[in-house]
């Protein structure tokens, strides 16, 4: 019978005898692994730095949706405790829920618009949008009389008083699309829309890969390259756990129609600051509110229309 | 050459290459990383939800000084006035009319508290009133057809108003008057979408406030106020900044004549 293949002949030591530990081959093998080691630590060496990981609570938290009104204070107090530590201040976080039967809409006058841009700060004064990098959810763009190409609009016109002769003025945000393809390229789910109407990013469950970023095409979502840098003096200490609660680095967020606010029964910020009343704010499943009424009176249009994501903010003349 | 001495030599200058650029990086060659100025915070100014004016309305309701709104400080009650007019048929204002404005306008709407303004003077010494400031102008409408007094104002009682249907209204309800040629204006207000809502869009959190025509338009000059805008997006309000101060002043000077 032939010998079995599988019971070959015994891995014999090489005949110089490199079985024992001689003293060239500890001197050898050491020297590797403790510049392996090294090579190693070094490369972790930059998360000693990491000083705003996240917390075993925050790791472990469940998605938004999933969470008992239970888990839900104890996030709460978790966020309360975050934000007294680093600002000084007791803020008032809240998760407000949407109500029933409201459908939020938007209407801005494009006729009364005259590109003073309150609305943009009043947003990062209610919203505590970070000022450095900065972060602005409105983006009002100055635009030739005559056209409704982007292209030709500016967002950074400055220097003397506006409105500027010749020129209208486009303010551009958050359109809490009906049809957001925001929320269908999100891989994690952290942003979704609410029965209100109002698309809302979970600021924990965000991974930060931008698609929606790149999926909006009214540029209404930001990044927080940076950690998000806000003055303690002004911070504003009435917030919501998906609204304008202190964000993270690494996270997406956007204009939420002040949902601390709307959901509250009062106007966005942006609506109160305006010294024109350009911007109108309602329930559109009420048929006796403002935008109803803009609705059905008005000549109205959206941006961008023909991509389909039919938004529930729209922009109407006076004529 | 060989190949091996070509290879060495090829590595020594990489080597080289490499220890110039490190000799680079340690002594900063390319300079340091120039931080950018920080953004300036939000101004007081966009956070202040007040309108632009105080209408007469309004203070009359807080009981505030209205003695500059006294007609009959000067005039006499039942005497018509003959209005005075130019070569160019507009109205010529007494200069008495002229100082109704200040405490009529909300500082707040446009300036932050700690703003520092800078008062010019003309050549008597006075001091030159921005045209935002003053309504010693008559700029109602685009032709100068609508500049008389007595349009509005009853001509042998001035503290009433007095649509063109013939209908009186005390100061207080200009917003009347307003409407009676103003009529499309006038029914979106009434709908509620001309002008700003202040307060709760849903009726059980609270009450909804609005104002009349006089919180944002001045009657006699009723297009709004053109207005300085709040700084771009960074980062092109630190450009500005680094801009030679000279140039936006020209722009402001030219702005403020018109």
């Amino acid at each position: 019978m032939p010998t079995p293949m599988n019971n070959p002949a015994p891995a014999t030591p090489a005949p110089d005898g490199g079985d024992r530990l001689n003293r060239r081959s500890f001197l050898r093998c050491g020297a590797l692994a403790a510049s392996g080691l090294a090579a190693l630590a070094a490369s972790l060496a930059p998360l000693r730095d990491l000083n705003d990981t996240m917390s075993v609570e925050e790791f472990l938290q469940k998605h938004y949706q999933e969470m008992t009104p239970e888990e839900m204070g104890k996030v709460l107090a978790r966020i309360t405790r975050e934000v007294e530590k680093q600002y000084e201040v007791r803020p008032h976080v809240k998760d407000y829920k949407p109500m029933d039967g409201v459908e939020f809409v938007y209407a801005l006058n494009l006729s009364r618009c005259i590109g003073c841009r309150k609305c943009v700060h009043a947003c990062v004064a209610e919203n505590n949008l970070s000022q450095d990098p900065e972060i602005q959810y409105i983006r009002v763009l100055e635009m030739p009389n005559g056209t409704f190409d982007m292209e030709k609009g500016r967002h950074d016109y400055d220097g003397g008083t506006v409105p500027r002769e010749g020129h209208y003025y486009m303010p551009v945000q958050c359109h809490q699309c009906k049809n957001p393809p925001c929320v269908k390229v999100c891989p994690v789910k952290a942003t979704w829309q609410e029965s209100d109407g109002i698309t809302v990013v979970d600021y924990d469950w965000c991974i930060g890969c931008r698609y929606c970023e790149a999926a909006c095409p009214y540029w209404a979502r930001r990044f927080n390259f940076a950690r998000p840098s806000v003055p303690k003096e002004r911070l504003n200490p009435n917030m919501s756990y998906l609204g304008n609660r202190p964000r993270q680095k690494g996270v997406v967020e956007k204009c939420h129609f002040c949902i601390q606010r709307t959901r509250a029964g009062r106007y966005p910020a942006c609506l109160e600051i305006c010294p024109t009343g350009s911007r109108k704010f309602g329930n559109i499943l009420d048929p006796d509110s403002a935008v109803s009424y803009i609705l059905k009176h008005k000549r109205v249009f959206v941006l961008k229309e023909e991509v389909g994501t039919l938004p529930r903010f729209f922009y109407y003349f006076d004529v | 050459m060989n190949t091996n001495g070509l290879k060495a030599t090829v590595q020594a200058a990489i080597i080289v290459a490499f220890l110039v650029v490190c000799a680079g990086f340690l002594l900063n060659l390319w300079g340091a990383y120039v931080t950018p100025p920080p953004n300036p915070p939000t101004p007081f100014a966009f956070t202040n939800v007040t309108t632009v004016r105080l209408p007469l309305a309004e203070l009359i309701r807080l009981e505030e000084d209205t003695s500059g709104a006294d007609c009959y400080a000067c005039h006499e009650e039942g005497v018509v006035k003959d209005l005075a007019f130019d070569e160019n048929g507009m109205v010529v204002l007494p200069k008495a009319h002229r100082d109704l404005i200040y405490y009529r306008m909300n500082c707040a709407a446009c300036h932050n508290p700690e703003e520092e303004v800078e008062v010019e003077y003309d050549d008597d010494l006075n001091v030159i009133i921005p045209a935002a400031h003053t309504n010693a102008v008559l700029r109602h409408g685009t032709h100068s057809r609508n500049n008389n007094c007595y349009n509005c104002h009853v001509p042998d009682k001035l503290t009433l108003l007095r649509t063109r249907s013939g209908q009186d209204y005390p100061l207080t309800e200009s917003t009347q008057v307003c409407g009676g040629c103003h009529g499309t204006t006038l029914r979106d207000w009434e709908a509620g979408i001309h002008g700003r809502w202040n307060g709760f869009w849903l009726d059980m959190a609270g009450e909804r406030t609005r104002e009349g025509c006089a919180a944002c338009h001045d009657p006699h000059a009723p297009g709004f106020p053109s207005m300085n805008p709040g700084r771009p997006p960074a980062p092109y309000a630190q450009l500005e900044a680094t801009r030679p101060q000279h140039e936006a002043t020209e722009e402001d000077d030219a702005h403020t004549d018109e």
